[in-house]
């Protein structure tokens, strides 16, 4: 059950980002390489419409990758003890962090947004509240 | 609870591989979204063109081609309304520019009272044969929106396919981009814009309209763009997605310019060159001219065609004049019966 929560919250991540944001993303070089960005395309134009918040498009697809990295992490290791579990499941969520507050103080290049340390911090913060 | 296997730990380092790995696809390619300096610039000729002269100047210009896919020009100077009234006909086409210019102005006064305004789109498709002054009504249209405070500059990027659309992979999105950055504040015109869902060799097209129907989102403030061509093509286009049917709303159809026409919109090109017409040739041409439009087929030229009637008849009166030492001021102007005649054979060559 953990498993594909994860994997749909991963996914979910992902369509934002395939509908909603700039198509000056890596990941479309790699579709173009694919071939599947005409459908992409296709897809995107019948989203043109839609305006989703800043937050929604920009900051909660980390947050969900956050919260599926956690989930699918945790269906491996949920046998473990708490410390391993947690330590597990702190590696994206805390790289997620640490290259935020990089970006604030200018060593990675981007913008720093306090929504996007919420979006990465919120999943885990609730996964050692609840384990 | 059990002990840490070493299969457990190789899972979930691949799995770290993979969330780091899709951290990377996430990242930008380009400075796009901090800087909007293109990888490519756009080849840009910047062409001043006099009010006074805008339906002249519509056959005066070359049209977009694919050696100069991006032509822009600064926006026109005079009073537009009055340029638009001085245009050869297209009665519908003016009743609809100052429609459209009387909502936008009761809009603005409205929003300056303070009162609400329901949605309007500036977005316009025009449609209607080549030569029928669609490219000369989006100059003066770019100068209402810019004297209405719709638009900053009230410049016009003229384009077609070609100024959209890469070559290969990755190239569409930046070009597309670079040229709306350079139409910001001013009017897009996309001239046979049904070619970009034309499928030709690759979907290329698609992508730029995506990018486009963003664009026009995101810079729905300072973003108008017009798209032209034929009218059943341009239908179709307009239907062909949900995207382009929202926003392109306001259709303006430039019908094809009738005989009489056509002889008004060539007299106002020779007046403008100081050439006159014998009245042989002038009753010549009137017939030539309505035999032209009573044969013509669905790529007859209008404006063009006078044009390029004209051109001829002022090559053929310069060989006329060669053969004569010392030609008077009236021979310089006069054009005459023999002149009309060749040219119109020349045409239609």
């Amino acid at each position: 059950m953990k498993l594909i929560s994860g994997v749909a919250s991963l996914l979910a991540g992902a369509v934002i980002y395939l509908l909603f944001r700039s198509k000056n993303l890596l990941g479309f070089e790699l579709l173009n390489r694919i071939g599947v960005e005409p459908w992409a395309d296709r897809m995107r134009s019948y989203t043109a419409d839609v305006r989703l918040p800043d937050v929604v498009v920009n900051s909660l697809p980390g947050g969900l990758w956050a919260l599926g990295y956690i989930l699918v992490i945790d269906s491996i290791f949920g046998n473990q003890s708490r410390s391993t579990r947690i330590v597990w499941a702190s590696v994206i969520p805390l790289l997620g962090v640490c290259s935020e507050v990089m970006q604030g103080v200018g060593l990675l290049p981007g913008v720093f947004d306090l929504w996007d340390l919420f979006c990465y911090a919120l999943p885990f913060i609730i996964f050692v509240t609840r384990i | 609870m059990s002990k840490l296997t070493n299969s457990q730990v190789v899972l979930g380092a691949i799995i770290i591989g993979f969330f780091i790995a899709s951290a990377i696809f996430t990242a930008s390619v380009d400075t796009d979204d901090v800087d909007n300096t293109p990888e490519e610039p756009v080849q840009i000729d910047t062409t001043t063109v006099q009010a006074t002269q805008a339906q002249m100047s519509q056959s005066d210009k070359p049209a977009v081609s694919p050696q100069q896919p991006v032509v822009k020009t600064e926006a026109i100077e005079g009073d537009p309304m009055e340029e638009l009234n001085s245009l050869i006909g297209l009665e519908e086409v003016k009743a609809e520019v100052r429609s459209l210019a009387n909502i936008v102005k009761v809009q603005k006064e409205r929003e300056a009272q303070g009162l609400k305004n329901t949605p309007i789109t500036y977005h316009c498709v025009f449609s209607g044969s080549p030569g029928t002054g669609k490219t000369t009504v989006a100059r003066i249209l770019a100068r209402i929106y810019k004297d209405l405070g719709v638009l900053k500059s009230g410049h016009l990027v003229e384009t077609d396919r070609s100024g959209l659309v890469g070559e290969y992979v990755g190239q569409t999105a930046p070009k597309t981009n670079a040229l709306i950055d350079s139409a910001l504040g001013g009017v897009l015109f996309i001239d046979e814009a049904y070619a970009l869902t034309e499928n030709k060799g690759n979907d290329y097209g698609g992508e730029a309209i995506a990018t486009l129907l963003k664009r026009m989102e995101d810079n729905r403030d300072n973003l108008v763009v017009i798209v032209a061509g034929y009218k059943d093509e341009m239908k179709r286009f307009v239907d062909s997605n949900p995207g382009l049917r929202s926003r392109f709303t306001r259709f303006i159809d430039f019908p094809d310019y009738t005989g009489e026409e056509l002889y008004k919109i060539y007299l106002m090109r020779s007046n403008k060159y100081g050439y006159k017409l014998d009245a042989d040739a002038d009753a010549l041409l009137q017939e030539q001219l309505n035999k032209a439009v009573e044969h013509k087929n669905r790529y007859f030229g209008n404006g063009r065609y006078v044009r390029n009637l004209f051109e001829s008849c002022v090559t053929h009166q310069a060989t006329r004049l060669s053969a004569i030492s010392n030609p008077s001021v009236e021979q310089l102007q006069q054009l005459t019966k023999e002149d009309v005649e060749k040219a119109y054979e020349s045409v239609l060559q």
